[in-house]
C-alpha cells in the first residue's frame, strides 16, 4: 500500500466508516461549488465612500501612507513628491501593466520609469492593485502576465495604484470577484498577495521593526476617479 | 531534534534560574495578552467568528479524507505535486528527493512548525544541502542551534545581545569591529545577509496555515514577507504541511485568518497573507517553476479517533502560551521540544510518545486560561486531564503522589468518614490559625509557602455551615 492509501485509511479508521458515499459526498461538492461566506464582520461595509474611508483609515494604522488623488494625471506629481519627502531615489520600477504605461510620466522628467520586473537593485516599485480591502486597510495583488509578483516584495519602497472603486468592503466580496472575473473552473492564479502595511518583525527583544525583508514602506494612491 | 521533555523538570530548573530568560517572559507575559485584548475590542464579532470557526474545523475533520483528496486532485490539475508522507522520515526523504533532482545546494526556509517537527534542517544539511531559515527570529534559533521557544516568537528568549554575538561568530566576512548595538543595526545586517540567499537559493520551502480544498492552493501568513521572497525567487516551491491544515473554502480560510493574527500579535491580519496555487503559468513573468505539497501525518490520523482530535482544530496562533502562568514562567525550551505551552503539552506526547513526555500534563494549574484564548476554542485543560490520568496509570508520576491520590480517593468515595475529618482537621486549623488569619510556614509545603501565605480556615467547613443554615442561603 502507498503512504496515500495507508493515511486514508487510517483517518477513515479513526472516524469508524468507509469513503464517504454518493449523498455525503453531494453536501460536500455543493458546499465547495458554492462557497458561501461565515459571519462578515460590519465594519468595512457600505457604499463606495465609505469604504474608501475605511480602507485609507485602517491602511494608515498599518503604517501605510495613503494619499488621495482625482485624476491619473496627478501620479507622478504626488509621486516626485512622496520619493523626495522620503529621501528615495527617482528611478522606479513599473508592473508593465496598461494603465500604469498610459500614466503621463512626461510631466515629472525628474523620474526615471523602467517597465518589468523587479530586479535586486530596484529601490522603488509601482504595482496596480487588483484591489483592496475596506475592513482592514489591505492591498491585493494578483499574479499574472503584467503583474509579477517579486515587485510586491524586493524593492525598499512599495507603492500601490489603487481605484477607490476596487474597494471590496471584505475578503469574500473580493473572492466572490476573482471568481466572477476569471470564467474557468481554476480561477486562481499563481499567487494572490495580501498585503497590509509594510514588513515587519517583533522577533528581536519583541521590538517592533519595520522593513526586515519586504518593503521598508508602503504607499498608496487611492484614485477615486468616479468622475473622469 | 532529540526532545528533552523526559527531562521536564531538570528542564524547569534550569529556565528558573535563567535571569535573561525571566526577564523576556515578563515581557511575553504582559505583551501578547495586551495586544490580543486590544484587537477583540475593536472587532464585536469576534466570538461569532470563533464560533465559526469551530463549526468549519469540526466538519473538515469529520470528512477529513474527503477534504484532502479534493485538495488534491485541484492541486494537480493546476500543474502542483502532491507528496503524502505518513512519519517524519518519509517527509525528509521526499524533500531530499525533489532537492536533489533540482541539483540544490542551498534551500531558503520560510517558518514552518511542521518542518520543525521534521526536522529538516538537520536531515538536508547530513545529505549536503544547506538550509537558510529566513525568518528572523528562525535565522537566529538557527544560527544558535536551538529549537524555538515559542511557535510564533521563535527567539523571544534571546537578548539582542546575544543576537549580536551569533551574527557575529556567523558573518565572519564583515568587519569584525562593527556596530551591532541597536535592533535596527542588527536588522539590516541580516536583511542584506539573507537578501542574498534568497536570490541564490535553488529551491523555497514554505510551510502552510491553510490548504484550499477548494481551489488546491496554501496559504502562508508572514509579517517579514520572508515566506514571499523563499517562494517566488527559486525554482522549486516545496510546501510542508500536516493532514489537519486543509479548510473547505476560501471564505472558510478568510475567517480563521480573521481570528488567527488578532489572537496572537493583535493584528488584523498579519502584514502578508499568500495565497499560493501551482507553479507559474505559462504566461507568467515570474514564480517557481515546480510547486510540491508535502501531506505529513505523523499520528494526526489517530489523533483524530482519540480524545485528542479537538487538539486537530489547533491553528498555531500561539495564543495559549502567553497567557500561560507556566509557559510565562518557565519558557518554550523547558517542555523540551519543538512545540510549547499548553497546545505543546497536549500535543507533545502524541507525537513524540507519551513516556518521552510523561511528566508534561503537570505543566499546568488547571486555570482555563489557555481554552478562553483560543480562538478555536479547544478545550486544552479537559485533555490535560487525559494526559494526567494516563500518567497515573502508566505509574508515570511519583510513587509518593500515587500514594496520597489513593488515600484521597479511598476517602473520597466515603462521605461520612471524609466530612469527620475535615471537620476536625479544619476546626483544629481555624484555631492554630485565627490569630494570624494565614500561616507562614506549613510542613511539607515550605516551597509552596515561600511565595505566599495560606490562609487559615474559619473553623468550619462549608458543608457544616451549610447544615446550619438548614441547607439555605
Amino acid at each position: 500500500m502507498s503512504s496515500r492509501e495507508i493515511m486514508l485509511a487510517k483517518i477513515r479508521n479513526s472516524l469508524g466508516r468507509g469513503p464517504l458515499g454518493g449523498d455525503a459526498i453531494q453536501a460536500i461538492e455543493k458546499r465547495l461549488k458554492n462557497p458561501t461566506p461565515n459571519t462578515i464582520p460590519a465594519r468595512g461595509q457600505g457604499g463606495a465612500k465609505e469604504r474608501a474611508a475605511t480602507f485609507s483609515k485602517m491602511a494608515s494604522q498599518c503604517d501605510c501612507t495613503v494619499d488621495l488623488l482625482n485624476d491619473v494625471s496627478e501620479i507622478p506629481g504626488a509621486l516626485k513628491t512622496y520619493l523626495e519627502t522620503n529621501n528615495q531615489p527617482m528611478a522606479i520600477r513599473v508592473a508593465p501593466v496598461a494603465d500604469l504605461q498610459d500614466i503621463p510620466w512626461d510631466e515629472e522628467p525628474a523620474l526615471v520609469v523602467n517597465y518589468g520586473n523587479a530586479e535586486e537593485t530596484d529601490h522603488v516599485g509601482l504595482i496596480s492593485a487588483w484591489g483592496g480591502v475596506a475592513e482592514s486597510g489591505t492591498i491585493v495583488a494578483l499574479s499574472g502576465p503584467q503583474n509579477p509578483t517579486a515587485l510586491n516584495f524586493l524593492p525598499d519602497t512599495f507603492v500601490a495604484l489603487l481605484y477607490s472603486k476596487k474597494i471590496a468592503s471584505n475578503y469574500e466580496e473580493a473572492w466572490s470577484r476573482v471568481r466572477s472575473e476569471s470564467n474557468q473552473d481554476n480561477f486562481m492564479p499563481r499567487t494572490v498577495n495580501w498585503i497590509t502595511g509594510p514588513s515587519r518583525t517583533a522577533d528581536i527583544e519583541q521590538t517592533l521593526l519595520l522593513g526586515v525583508h519586504g518593503p521598508r514602506r508602503v504607499h498608496i494612491l487611492l484614485l477615486d476617479n468616479e468622475k473622469s | 531534534m532529540k526532545p528533552t521533555s523526559a527531562n521536564f523538570y531538570t528542564n524547569v530548573d534550569k529556565a528558573l534560574v535563567d535571569k535573561t530568560l525571566q526577564k523576556a517572559l515578563r515581557k511575553t507575559a504582559v505583551g501578547f495578552p495586551m495586544l490580543r485584548a486590544k484587537a477583540i475590542d475593536a472587532l464585536p464579532e469576534f466570538d461569532t467568528l470563533r464560533d465559526d470557526a469551530v463549526t468549519l474545523k469540526n466538519d473538515v475533520l469529520d470528512n477529513l479524507d474527503y477534504y484532502l483528496e479534493r485538495f488534491e486532485t485541484k492541486a494537480i490539475e493546476q500543474g502542483g505535486q502532491v507528496h503524502w508522507c505518513s512519519d517524519t522520515q518519509e517527509a525528509n526523504e521526499t524533500v531530499l528527493k525533489i532537492c536533489q533532482a533540482a541539483n540544490a545546494k542551498t534551500v531558503t526556509k520560510g517558518k514552518s512548525m511542521i518542518g520543525e517537527e521534521m526536522g529538516v534542517n538537520e536531515y538536508l544539511e547530513e545529505h549536503g544541502i544547506e538550509p537558510i531559515e529566513t525568518d528572523l527570529g528562525e535565522y537566529i534559533i538557527q544560527l544558535r542551534n536551538e529549537p524555538p521557544s515559542h511557535i510564533v516568537g521563535p527567539a523571544i528568549h534571546v537578548p539582542k545581545e546575544e543576537v549580536a554575538e551569533a551574527f557575529k561568530e556567523a558573518h565572519t566576512e564583515l568587519d569584525a569591529e562593527r556596530s551591532l548595538e541597536e535592533p535596527q543595526e542588527l536588522l539590516e545586517e541580516a536583511r542584506a545577509i539573507l537578501r542574498e540567499k534568497f536570490i541564490n537559493a535553488d529551491v523555497g520551502i514554505t510551510g502552510a496555515n491553510f490548504l484550499v480544498a477548494e481551489t488546491g492552493s496554501s496559504a502562508i501568513v508572514t509579517n517579514e514577507g520572508n515566506g514571499d521572497l523563499t517562494q517566488i525567487l527559486p525554482r522549486v516551491h516545496i510546501v510542508l504541511a500536516s493532514i489537519e491544515k486543509v479548510v473547505p473554502t476560501l471564505e472558510d480560510a478568510s475567517t480563521i485568518l480573521r481570528v488567527l493574527a488578532r489572537s496572537i500579535t493583535g493584528q488584523d491580519l498579519s502584514v502578508y497573507t499568500t495565497f499560493s496555487t501551482g507553479p507559474r503559468r505559462d504566461d507568467d513573468i515570474d514564480g517557481p517553476e515546480e510547486f510540491h505539497v508535502i501531506l505529513l501525518d505523523n499520528g494526526r490520523s489517530e489523533m483524530l479517533g482519540n480524545e485528542f482530535r479537538d487538539m486537530l482544530r489547533c491553528i498555531r496562533c500561539g495564543s495559549c502560551l502567553g497567557h500561560c502562568p507556566i509557559y510565562t514562567t518557565i519558557g518554550g525550551h523547558a517542555y523540551g521540544w519543538v512545540y510549547s505551552g499548553p497546545m505543546g503539552k497536549v500535543l507533545i506526547p502524541n507525537l513524540i510518545g507519551h513516556e518521552q513526555s510523561k511528566h508534561l500534563p503537570n505543566a499546568c494549574t488547571m486555570c482555563g486560561k489557555c481554552e478562553e484564548v483560543c480562538p478555536l476554542r479547544i478545550p486544552i485543560p479537559t485533555m490535560n486531564r487525559v494526559w494526567r490520568g494516563k500518567e497515573h496509570e502508566a505509574k508515570y508520576s511519583s510513587r509518593a503522589s500515587r500514594i496520597a491520590l489513593g488515600f484521597w480517593a479511598f476517602m473520597a468515595k466515603r462521605p461520612k468518614l471524609y466530612h469527620l475529618l475535615a471537620g476536625f482537621k479544619y476546626s483544629i486549623l481555624g484555631k492554630i490559625g485565627r490569630k494570624k488569619g494565614r500561616f507562614t510556614s506549613v510542613p511539607f509545603a515550605s516551597a509552596w509557602t515561600e511565595g505566599r501565605d495560606l490562609p487559615s480556615p474559619q473553623g468550619r467547613t462549608f458543608q457544616q455551615q451549610w447544615s446550619d443554615r438548614g441547607g439555605k442561603r
